[in-house]
């Protein structure tokens, strides 16, 4: 990405141009695969009670089953992107929903716990890896004008998905057992294939083709130079720290509503309450920060010490046994989650400036990937030292808490207005271009549109000075 | 109020005593609290509460809500007390008797006369086996009536909804007593064979765990006879309280189905895409439109 230089095509020269036609379909198939990826990894919490009752492990060693699937997912993300560049993309995404339903169903014939993490977690973790980077990136290289449209109504289906999955795997689990539930999700992963079957085979991305032919693949493409700077060391520390944390919730939280003494369907709700209020939470944390009156890393730290403060509250709430109280908290929560989530991302470009912002990512979302792996382990153990999930919920906020403060040591974190990048991004003649780039998310695995946002002013900025053209 | 009486019960119970009791003051336990002596957190406002003096096998007992539950591990006997404190009638007697299970019971009816403006009726049963418990009545004749329900401690959680398992796997049925009842004596599992009850025991298939207040079966390479209602019987002296599940055998046909048909339905969708693209772009071919072709970087 150093090296490149970003040529842009005139587009719109037809209804095959981008923000337009295909491009809609394209964001149905991301709803869809994003939701089949994302919806159904928040849902496995309740999965993760059943396997307590039927392995007769400990909540620790159930626990490694989702986290096995989440930091496979964000490790194999940087495979999924090289194989695009390689292959066709199509293919990828293919392969990758092919691939996670073949995991559910084989973990649906599990008899040790084993089986489940090489199915659930090894193999569908490939599959979702292989599938979630290659659609971002497809529907964003579709659309230009309306790219920030397009992604967030794709990324919306995270939260939807999430509220309509908890009640739903519920009555699966009761009808069929989780055995019979997971070969259903395994046959409904599938319909990712027919998402993937809806990207054009011409679409291309010919990032790597560039860079290995001046032979500085692996330097480049993960740019390990940013480790040696502070700013991208303290943000992937504050990242790592979040990533501990995060997915505890969506894990344990059903378990937890149980262990309390609300009902199957009690619990799976309290779950979709967080669904429903991250999508507004996305919304509205990326219409804030649009409004420029506060600095995105100001924001960042808010939004991310209010969701650790309320994953702490969450079992301080059931201890009053109401209900009403567990749904509010769980509410805030999801809304906190989903803005904080908008602007994880929207950070990034201004720790390592644009040109190096691939690499900085799949360098990042490899550190992460073991904060993923650990966190939410390191919870169920806790609840089986303590009989219960206060001590997990505990630290798992305040995981996310040291992840926010971590942040506030950022280098010009007091100032009021925003510092230079590490880098000036490279200069293009089409400011709007500049955004066609592959990107992976590394911070979290949700995306978000505010860094094209964000990108495009600075480009814009730099154009405005009159800068030396491409 | 739930109470249950144990034969222990005797020396160290005390009455609190009468009086008006306000709602805030139902906290208050006897001295020494009998271990199956517990309160329950409401209380009525306007009448005589009493907590009863409790005597070796015999244990009072009396309250104004309309029905009150009564737990009993051990035969005893068993003092029922009604205090109702009238109306504006001010009648000057009326006769009150008691009824078991609707009926009344004979030779109890009594005159009832008021006394410092209450009407008292009281008798003490004898409760030893199953058939005396039942549904205990106090009537003031056309007047008022409290219900008592004597009763074993029942089992709380119970599973509205079927257990399902598959055919060839395990299934482990659970049972437990909350933990601020009385330890059963023992716990007995049976299946619903027709319309009678069959015992089972510890086989080849089964595995019965006792622990106190749960206990487990485990029933091994289920197959579809082994569907049905399952009961578990809590044992204590007076008698067995039970409750009852059902489980359900299914074979992997049953969400084969939804499956296979999710399968159809992803192939036809793939195809009909795969389709309509060559179809599509062999008519741009003939129009002779180029591809998009996006290059990065």
């Amino acid at each position: 990405m150093a090296n490149g230089k970003l040529k842009s095509q005139s587009q719109g020269d037809g209804a095959e141009g981008p923000d337009g036609g295909w491009g809609w379909v394209l964001v149905v198939a991301m709803f869809v695969s994003t939701s089949l990826v994302f919806g159904l990894m928040r849902g496995l919490g309740i999965f993760f009670v059943e396997f307590v009752q039927y392995f007769e492990e400990s909540a620790q060693a159930i626990s490694w089953i989702s986290s096995i699937g989440l930091a496979a997912q964000q490790f194999f993300s940087l495979l999924g992107a090289a194989l695009c560049n390689a292959y066709n993309t199509r293919l990828v995404v293919m392969t990758g929903g092919f691939l996670s339903g073949l995991g559910l169903i084989l973990a649906s014939q599990a008899t040790c716990l084993v089986h489940l993490y090489l199915s659930m977690g090894v193999l569908s973790g490939l599959g979702w890896g292989l599938v979630f980077t290659p659609m971002v990136a497809t529907v964003m290289a579709s659309f230009t004008r309306r790219r920030a449209l397009a992604v967030g109504l794709g990324f919306s289906s995270i939260g939807l998905s999430s509220f309509a999955f908890n009640p739903l795997f519920q009555l699966l689990v009761e009808t069929y057992t989780w055995r019979g539930a997971l070969l259903i999700l395994g046959g409904l992963s599938l319909n990712i294939m027919a998402c993937g079957a809806l990207i054009r085979p011409d679409l291309r991305f010919a990032l790597i083709e560039e860079l290995s032919r001046n032979g500085e693949f692996f330097s480049s493409y993960l740019e390990v130079s940013l480790l040696c700077e502070r700013p991208y060391l303290t943000y992937a520390l504050g990242v790592t720290l979040l990533n501990f944390g995060y997915f505890v919730p969506y894990f344990h939280l059903v378990a937890h509503s149980r262990q309390v003494g609300f009902s199957e369907y009690r619990a799976a709700f309290i779950m979709s309450a967080a669904g429903i209020t991250d999508i507004f939470g996305r919304i509205a944390s990326g219409w804030f920060s649009d409004l420029g009156r506060f600095r995105v890393v100001h924001l960042l730290t808010l939004w991310t010490a209010l969701a650790g403060v309320f994953i702490m509250l969450l079992p301080v709430s059931s201890l009053t046994r109401s209900y009403t109280v567990m749904i509010v908290i769980s509410l805030l929560y999801g809304f906190c989650s989903g803005a904080l989530t908008s602007m994880v991302f929207a950070v990034v470009p201004m720790i390592m400036g644009v040109e190096r912002m691939m690499g900085g990512l799949g360098l990042l979302q490899l550190i992460e990937s073991c904060a993923g792996l650990l966190g939410t382990p390191l919870s169920g153990w806790l609840r089986d030292m303590t009989g219960n999930y206060t001590a997990s919920f505990v630290v798992a906020g305040s995981f996310v808490l040291l992840g926010s403060l971590t942040m506030t040591t950022l280098p010009h974190y007091f100032s009021c207005a925003e510092p230079p990048p590490p880098q000036r991004p490279v200069l293009v003649d089409n400011s709007e271009t500049l955004n066609l780039e592959l990107r992976q998310d590394g911070c979290s695995p949700e995306f978000n549109h505010q860094t094209e946002r964000t990108v495009e002013t600075k480009s814009n900025q730099t154009d405005q000075r009159g800068t030396e053209p491409d | 109020m739930i109470y249950s009486a144990d034969r222990n019960c005797g020396s160290n119970t005390d009455a609190i005593g009468s009086g008006q009791l306000s709602s805030n003051e139902h906290q208050e336990r006897p001295p020494h609290r009998s271990k199956y002596l517990h309160l329950s957190k409401d209380l009525m406002r306007k009448f005589l509460y009493f907590i009863h003096k409790c005597q070796c096998h015999v244990c009072f007992y009396s309250g104004d809500n309309k029905i009150e539950n009564v737990e009993l591990l051990n035969p005893v006997n068993l003092s029922l007390e009604c205090i109702w404190t009238g109306n504006q009638n001010k009648q000057p007697n009326i006769t009150g008797y008691w009824r078991k299970g609707g009926v009344e019971i004979q030779d109890s009816r009594v005159p009832v006369d008021p006394e410092n403006q209450q009407y008292t009726l009281k008798r003490v049963f004898n409760i030893v086996s199953e058939e005396h418990l039942g549904n205990y009545t106090c009537v003031f004749e056309n007047e008022a009536e409290l219900d008592f329900i004597l009763a074993v401690p029942q089992i709380g959680e119970r599973r509205e909804k079927p257990i399902v398992s598959y055919v060839g796997d395990f299934v482990v049925l659970t049972c437990k007593m909350e933990d601020n009842k009385p330890v059963p004596r023992t716990w007995n599992w049976f299946k619903n064979n027709g319309t009678d009850k069959e015992q089972l025991f510890e086989a080849q298939r089964y595995d019965i765990t006792v622990n106190g207040r749960s206990a487990k079966l485990k029933v091994k390479d289920v197959s579809e006879a082994d569907s049905g209602v399952y009961h578990c019987a809590a044992v204590y002296n007076i008698s067995t309280s039970t409750s009852k599940m059902h489980l359900k055998v299914i074979t992997i046909w049953e969400p084969l189905k939804p499956f296979l048909s999710i399968l159809v339905e992803v192939v036809i969708l793939v195809t009909a895409i795969l389709i309509y693209e060559r179809s599509h772009s062999k008519k741009k071919e003939a129009e002779g439109t180029n591809a998009c072709f996006f290059s990065l970087f």
